[in-house]
């Protein structure tokens, strides 16, 4: 019996779990467990609700409230729990049926510090009630609701009876958090292996494509699909066969079902490591299987899938995870970290309900419409009661799966299942889980041959008639009317016939952008010929290229461009050298009228064998486009667009071709022969165009501009991904008065074929979607094997219709692979464009990026294999690997940096986490070490008697102080005076202490008659430089030059020990980190050891100072004994107030006001304005964070000071006076780097010479690297991912990248990371040239002994500083002690 | 080294708290239900961690663990 008296216990791991997802939606009715019971028979009420008391009152979880203090949450069971059932009959409510009554009752929030439990007896009619029970899951699971129901049905049974109910017996859930709390303590090895479990599963499955949002709803959509006892069966019937055998059935149909979900969340996230979260009951002895409570306990299932594998291998992959999940998941070793380390819960639930006291009694578990925003899907195989008829319950997410699709899932999975009962040996891949419906979305649109009857020739001619004294070109030569033009073009034409042009021939028009190029462009197509664009900037060698490879009859050209054809056989026409001729020719024209199948142009795009591969685009194709874009677009007559992008670029045929077909006006900006293209910024002074085709990248040059009075009213945006972002600045700059739109296309599907308007409304975030395809298109999206995916997920995106290309020229077998044969529609192509895309809840397509690794930088589509088989043709070079390096500074914009609530910290400082209340890892870290760190610090009486011991045997002074004019170390100067000491006091003059500083400094010295030296240096512009390269300030530098100039002369006059004046929080800058604290028995001797070793280091650290100072002092240990450093206000801990009180009354100290800021020194700011630029934050954050933590500053002072005004103007004078230069700003922009192997002798400057000969300059790498070996991946294929992953201090470094050969390289590789915040390290990579120093030393050593439980010394990171000699030193060592 | 005790010890104490009741050496304990897989697997860690010996999952089966007297068996068989 339970016999407590109110006890308050703490709450289970689980059960915190809870009450945590509750503090996160306070609002929601996460957690609540509604059942309603359907009760065929008579009740009595007055009974039932004596009998409920009776259950309360032995039922301690019933007791139970929660209770917080102090943010802790407690359960509390009250030894007295009135409580009055409420009863009433069904007629007397005002809801209209009693399912909506239930909802909505189990919808209400529990105030869990009153109740945790609501219960109702609802008379339906004379013999059929409703109980209905709501419990918070923080007091029960399945098995407690049965077990609940049956102790309420016998003491109900007894009651009616007249019998006593002393002998139903009751066991206490307290019982159950001391085994917890026992189990909790005895597997801490297990908590560890869950948390760094939890670690692993950060990247979480995008189910059905869904990003997560950042305030993801907690509503959640229920669908349910019942298997038949038949279907079931069969599912039986495969596991019950050898090979999948467990030890229970239980296992059997879990493993199963796991299996199942797995492959299901595969097919509807396209991910291949895939996890979810499982209960596990938790009620492991005896009498645990009769308490009521929370028992279950929620650890994750992880697999891998691959390509290969069938439902059979899955099964068994299943198995293994089963088992490992079951060993490890221990009661009490999770937790909420791992909780919502995986966003799919499987619940397989087989507990059987008995009737109601011999009533007919069915059970319904009520959806209470809510649950964890963390868990996307919940999962559920209700067995109940053994029927042989299985519930598979799903509850989605709402931002995952509305309420619109929900009849999708039931659909998905079934296909799943039938796969599996057909043949576990089915590869699971192959499953194609969409139902008719959804095929059919793609198959909706005709793909009817050809609905434009005309081609461009026919419908320009139309206006030549119509409009012939209409302006259809102008351009700085003047202006061409359609009459105009048609002679001009018709000459042209005729004069090519009669060179030998016939139908059907290659023509390349390798031009400028001028009337030229257009007539050369018409004349082309009236003699039946194919055009090859080729732009004036391409390299020689692509101009040779692609005039040869296309077999071009010949060249149209003008002037200078044809020095770049003197190496070809094929014929070249000046078209400026033969304009006299052409007006002899004939201005009438027989046209050969083309015909769809025929050859309209052939455009080259970059290939990835080195070489552009030229896209055979038919007249049919162009006719299916720029018709389609003409009615789409609404162009008419009143259309002026300009020609301003590249002639070769595939894009630019929409603002060539429309104006001709549709009476308007095309606006020609030639591009220079020499220097940078400014057309656009021309097209938009000029304002004369009304309608715009062009990039993002272009569209983004006029984002911050004033549009207002633009006559542009029409943009249309191709050619790479278009930012919801850019969209809305756009809008915004033209006021609203514009329209845009999103234009999909390779070049193998002619321009454009997915298509969608600009919503602001509705297009708010990422990446605008590209639409809907264009009429005659179908657009697919299909999985690695071809089977068309859910709506939602990403998929590979196939193209098939009107405008797809003839393919390539003279590629066959790439023509093969990428025109492949259309599964859907019979006798059509269909093309593999390597993007991906899905299909969004609005029916819209959204771009994801390209499969492979063409690419696209500043606009330009670059497929980096070509780049790459360029470079390998260099000779010495092995491999390469080229990789775009996405801006390296992903640094949070200012304005959304928050601070913690406590200390400041700003969220960009590295490695910063906040919790819900906004504070920071490193405050809540102290929070454990705080009372140890107490003992670091000691008393002023403790530093009297150090300095003052001694004293008579002084030759000259008892010690140095340190001065540097600010109120700190003038405080410090007058105490030690105070004391009765000698004192020397030392100035470094940087040359930037402001006046009115040195006036202060000269006054107190004087007025406390101490005797002063100034140091100085004239290499200090040399450490300014190389402290802003190493640690991006000014003071790193400096202070290690008063450490070593002081030092020196504190040795030369046999001075004991120097006082320097850091601040407490200075000590957690330089001296001090948490790693010293995290010894039980904390020996203070010892971090000063620690501390005094770490000195040693810092002044044999390789640096400016080092390189440039008398130092040889330092290379003998005496000099650390002979002169030793005193911090004072380790011993001090006097407040602000009190020391400017001092300094006023004493010295007569003023704060300087010729600096500006609050410091003394001139040439600070220039650091912190390198640091902010080049790290986010200020030098200043984390030591002033720590000074708040330490409770010597205020929150708001310290904030202050970090926020201080930095005068740029005066940064920049005194970066020139000293000859520091600012890092490049476009480095911060995405650029192109080449790895490769090989000889190592060859110099980047021969490389890029040589490629440049090679390649256009968009698609040079601005960096060359070169390893001693590829990295690779699992698979074998070069690691492109870490190649990127090196930030640009690495890509300096001399050393080559080589990855971890083994788990203790992994081991240090993954502390240095911690510690150095990098996000990839070569395991030659030197620890100094990383940044790392004495500091980080203390971290990586600390940690490594934690780790490994060794004492390694912490001079071995410096003595072996690559991660390779480290990891042989250990290795070394661990057997030589294991073999003794 | 009795195995058999211990395990019987551990079934009756930690699982099924009642030190009455009675388990035959060749009664079976996985296919009854008397112990579930949750169960079976804190066996596995109890025997790992009481006689210091490794017990892969391959080696967690049906035969293996049937009745307390394979338990025996298997143990003894580790053990040597």
């Amino acid at each position: 019996m339970d016999n407590s008296i109110n006890i308050l216990l703490p709450l289970t791991k689980s059960q915190t779990s809870l009450w945590l997802v509750d503090k996160l939606n306070p609002n929601e009715p996460i957690n609540n467990v509604p059942y309603a019971f359907y009760i065929d028979g008579t009740l009595e009420p007055s009974v039932f609700r004596k009998a409920f008391q009776e259950l309360i009152d032995t039922t301690d979880v019933l007791r139970t409230v929660i209770i917080e203090e102090d943010g802790t949450p407690q359960q509390l069971i009250k030894d007295v729990f009135p409580f009055r059932l409420q009863y009433f009959e069904f007629s007397d409510i005002s809801s209209s049926n009693v399912d909506n009554w239930l909802q909505e009752r189990s919808e209400r929030i529990f105030d869990k510090s009153e109740q945790l439990f609501d219960s109702v007896l609802i008379k339906l009619s004379p013999d059929r009630f409703i109980w209905y029970l709501n419990l918070h899951h923080i007091i029960t699971d399945a098995s407690s609701t049965v077990i609940l129901f049956d102790k309420l049905s016998e003491i109900y049974g007894c009651l009616i009876d007249n019998t006593s109910t002393q002998n139903i017996p009751s066991y206490a859930y307290k019982n159950f958090i001391d085994f917890e709390i026992e189990e909790r303590i005895e597997n801490k090895n297990v908590i560890n292996y869950w948390n760094s479990e939890a670690d692993k599963y950060i990247e979480k499955p995008k189910l059905y494509g869904e990003k997560t949002k950042q305030e993801p709803t907690t509503k959640s959509n229920r669908v349910e699909l019942e298997l038949s006892r038949s279907e079931f069966n069969e599912l039986k019937a495969v596991i019950n066969q050898p090979g999948f055998k467990s030890w229970n059935d239980n296992l059997n149909i879990f493993n199963a079902f796991a299996t199942l979900l797995f492959s299901y969340l595969f097919k509807v996230s396209g991910e291949e490591n895939l996890t979810f979260g499982a209960p596990i009951h938790g009620r492991v002895r005896k009498s645990f299987r009769s308490t009521i409570g929370l028992f279950i306990e929620v650890f994750p299932i992880s697999v891998n899938i691959d390509e290969n594998d069938t439902y059979y291998t899955l099964y068994k992959k299943v198995q293994d995870a089963t088992n490992h999940y079951l060993k490890f998941g221990i009661t009490g070793t999770s937790s909420p970290k791992l909780n919502r380390s995986y966003n799919t819960i499987f619940n397989y639930i087989n507990v059987s309900f008995s009737n109601f006291n011999g009533y007919n009694t069915t059970v319904k578990w009520i959806h209470p419409n809510y649950a964890d925003s963390e868990h996307k899907l919940r999962f559920h195989v209700f067995d109940f009661n053994r029927t042989g008829v299985l519930k598979l319950v799903f509850d989605f997410n709402d931002d995952i799966v509305k309420s619109s699709r929900l009849n999708e899932v039931p659909i998905h999975f079934r296909n799943v299942y039938n796969a599996f009962i057909q043949d576990v040996n089915n590869p699971i891949a192959q499953t194609s889980i969409i139902g008719p419906q959804e095929v059919n979305s793609f198959l909706d649109l005709r793909l009817t041959e050809n609905i434009y009857p005309n081609n461009v020739l026919e419908v320009f001619n139309s206006f030549v008639k119509s409009r012939p004294n209409a302006v259809i070109i102008q351009s700085e030569e003047g202006v061409l009317t359609f009459r105009e033009l048609n002679k001009k073009a018709n000459q042209l034409a005729n004069y090519l016939i009669n060179t030998g042009v016939v139908k059907g021939v290659n023509i390349a028009l390798y031009n400028y952008r001028n009337t030229e190029y257009i007539i050369g462009l018409l004349a082309i197509m009236k003699t039946g010929g194919t055009f090859i664009p080729i732009s004036s900037d391409q390299p020689k060698e692509r101009v040779e290229y692609i005039i040869t490879n296309s077999d071009c009859s010949l060249v149209l050209t003008q002037g200078s461009l044809k020095q770049n054809l003197e190496r070809i056989k094929t014929p070249s026409i000046d078209l400026i050298a033969i304009r006299e001729n052409l007006k002899n020719e004939s201005s009438e024209l027989f046209e050969n009228q083309p015909k769809i199948n025929d050859t309209a142009y052939i455009l080259y795009t970059s290939g990835s064998t080195g070489n552009p591969k030229g896209v055979i685009i038919s007249q049919g194709a162009l006719t299916n486009y720029i018709f389609w874009a003409k009615n789409y677009y609404g162009i008419s007559e009143k259309t002026i667009l300009p020609l301003f992008t590249s002639i070769g670029f595939d894009l630019t045929i929409t603002s060539t071709l429309l104006p001709l077909i549709t009476g308007g006006k095309l606006i020609l900006y030639t591009e220079p022969k020499f220097g940078p293209d400014m057309s656009l910024m021309k097209v938009l002074g000029e304002n004369l165009v009304n309608t715009i085709k062009l990039t993002p990248s272009h569209l983004s040059l006029f984002q911050d501009k004033d549009m207002r009075y633009s006559s542009i009213d029409k943009i249309i945006v191709g050619g790479e991904d278009f930012k919801a972002s850019l969209g809305h600045a756009i809008t915004k700059a033209f006021s609203g008065a514009v329209t845009l739109y999103n234009e999909y296309g390779p070049t193998e599907a002619t321009v454009g074929c997915i298509v969608s308007e600009y919503n602001p409304k509705k297009h708010q975030e990422g990446s605008i979607p590209i639409g809907t395809p264009i009429a005659n298109m179908h657009a697919y999206i299909l999985d690695k094997y071809k089977n068309l995916v859910p709506n939602g997920v990403v998929g590979e995106l196939y193209l098939s219709g009107s405008s797809l290309a003839d393919g390539y020229l003279k590629l066959e077998e790439l023509t093969t692979n990428k025109f492949i044969e259309n599964p859907f529609v019979k006798n059509a192509k269909m093309y593999h464009t390597g993007d991906l895309a899905r299909i969004n809840g609005h029916g819209e397509y959204e771009y994801l990026g390209r499969v492979d690794e063409q690419i696209k930088l500043r606009g330009y589509r670059i497929e980096l294999a070509d780049i790459e088989s360029n470079l390998t043709h260099f000779k010495g070079v092995n491999e390469c690997a080229v990789v775009l390096v996405r801006n390296k500074k992903e640094y949070i914009p200012e304005e959304s940096v928050i601070n913690c609530t406590e200390c400041g910290l700003p969220s960009n400082y590295p490695q910063t986490d906040f919790d819900e209340y906004g504070v920071c890892n490193l405050c809540n870290a102290f929070k454990g070490y705080k009372d140890k760190a107490q003992k670091y610090f000691k008393t002023e009486e403790e530093l009297k008697s150090i300095l003052t011991t001694n004293t008579e045997n002084n030759p000259s002074y008892d010690c140095l102080s340190l001065l540097s004019g600010g109120k700190d170390s003038t405080y410090i100067l007058a105490q030690l005076v105070g004391m009765g000491l000698k004192v020397l006091a030392f100035t470094l003059d940087n040359s930037y202490i402001s006046n009115q500083a040195k006036a202060n400094i000269d006054r107190i010295v004087k007025k406390l008659n101490v005797d002063h030296i100034y140091g100085a240096t004239n290499h200090m512009n040399e450490i300014f430089i190389d402290s802003l390269n190493r640690h991006q300030n000014v003071c790193n530098g400096c202070f290690k030059t008063i450490y070593t100039l002081s030092t020196k002369i504190a040795m030369d006059k046999q001075i004991p020990f120097i006082v320097t004046g850091l601040s407490r929080g200075q000590f957690f800058e330089t001296r001090l980190t948490e790693e010293l604290f995290w010894n039980e028995n904390l020996n203070v001797k010892k971090i000063d050891e620690t501390i005094l070793e770490v000195r040693k280091l810092y002044h044999r650290e390789d640096d400016a100072v080092k390189d440039l100072l008398e130092v040889s002092m330092f290379e003998d240990d005496e000099v650390f004994d002979k002169v030793q450093f005193v911090d004072f206000y380790r011993y001090s801990d006097v407040s602000l107030e009190d020391m400017l009180k001092y300094l006023e009354d004493k010295v007569g100290w003023v704060r300087p006001t010729d600096t500006g800021r609050s410091t003394n020194c001139l040439i600070n700011q220039l650091g912190i304005y390198v640091h902010k630029k080049e790290k986010g934050y200020s030098n200043y954050s984390f030591p002033y964070s720590w000074d708040v933590r330490l409770g010597h500053k205020t929150r708001d002072e310290s904030l202050e000071e970090i926020n201080e005004y930095i005068d740029e103007e005066e940064v920049k004078r005194i970066m020139n006076e000293i000859g520091y230069e600012e890092s490049d700003p476009f480095e911060n922009e995405d650029r192109l780097v080449a790895y490769y192997t090989g000889d190592n002798s060859i110099s980047s400057k021969d490389l890029k010479k040589y490629i440049s000969q090679k390649l256009p300059a968009y698609m040079i790498p601005s960096r060359f690297k070169f390893l001693d070996e590829m990295p690779l991946t699992k698979n074998g294929k070069v690691d492109k991912k870490t190649l990127q992953g090196l930030n640009s201090e690495q890509l300096e470094l001399e050393t080559s990248y080589l990855a971890p050969r083994n788990e203790i390289d992994e081991l240090i590789e993954g502390i240095w990371k911690e510690v150095l915040r990098l996000k990839k390290i070569g395991i030659q990579d030197n620890f100094i040239a990383l940044g790392g120093h004495s500091l980080a030393a203390i971290r990586v050593t600390s940690r490594i002994n934690e780790e490994l439980g060794m004492e390694i010394p912490l001079n071995k990171v410096f003595n072996l500083p690559t991660i390779e000699e480290y990891s042989n030193y250990i290795e070394k060592t661990m057997l030589e002690y294991l073999e003794n | 080294m009795d195995v058999k005790r211990d395990v019987l010890i551990f079934l009756k104490k930690d699982i099924l708290e009642d030190e009455s009741i009675r388990i035959g050496e060749q009664d079976e304990l996985l296919t009854t239900g008397l112990i579930d897989s949750v169960n079976l697997i804190r066996t596995v860690r109890y025997l790992e961690k009481k006689f210091k010996i490794d017990i892969p999952f391959e080696d967690i089966t049906l035969e293996n663990f049937r009745s307390i007297h394979s338990i025996e068996y298997y143990v003894r068989g580790k053990l040597n």
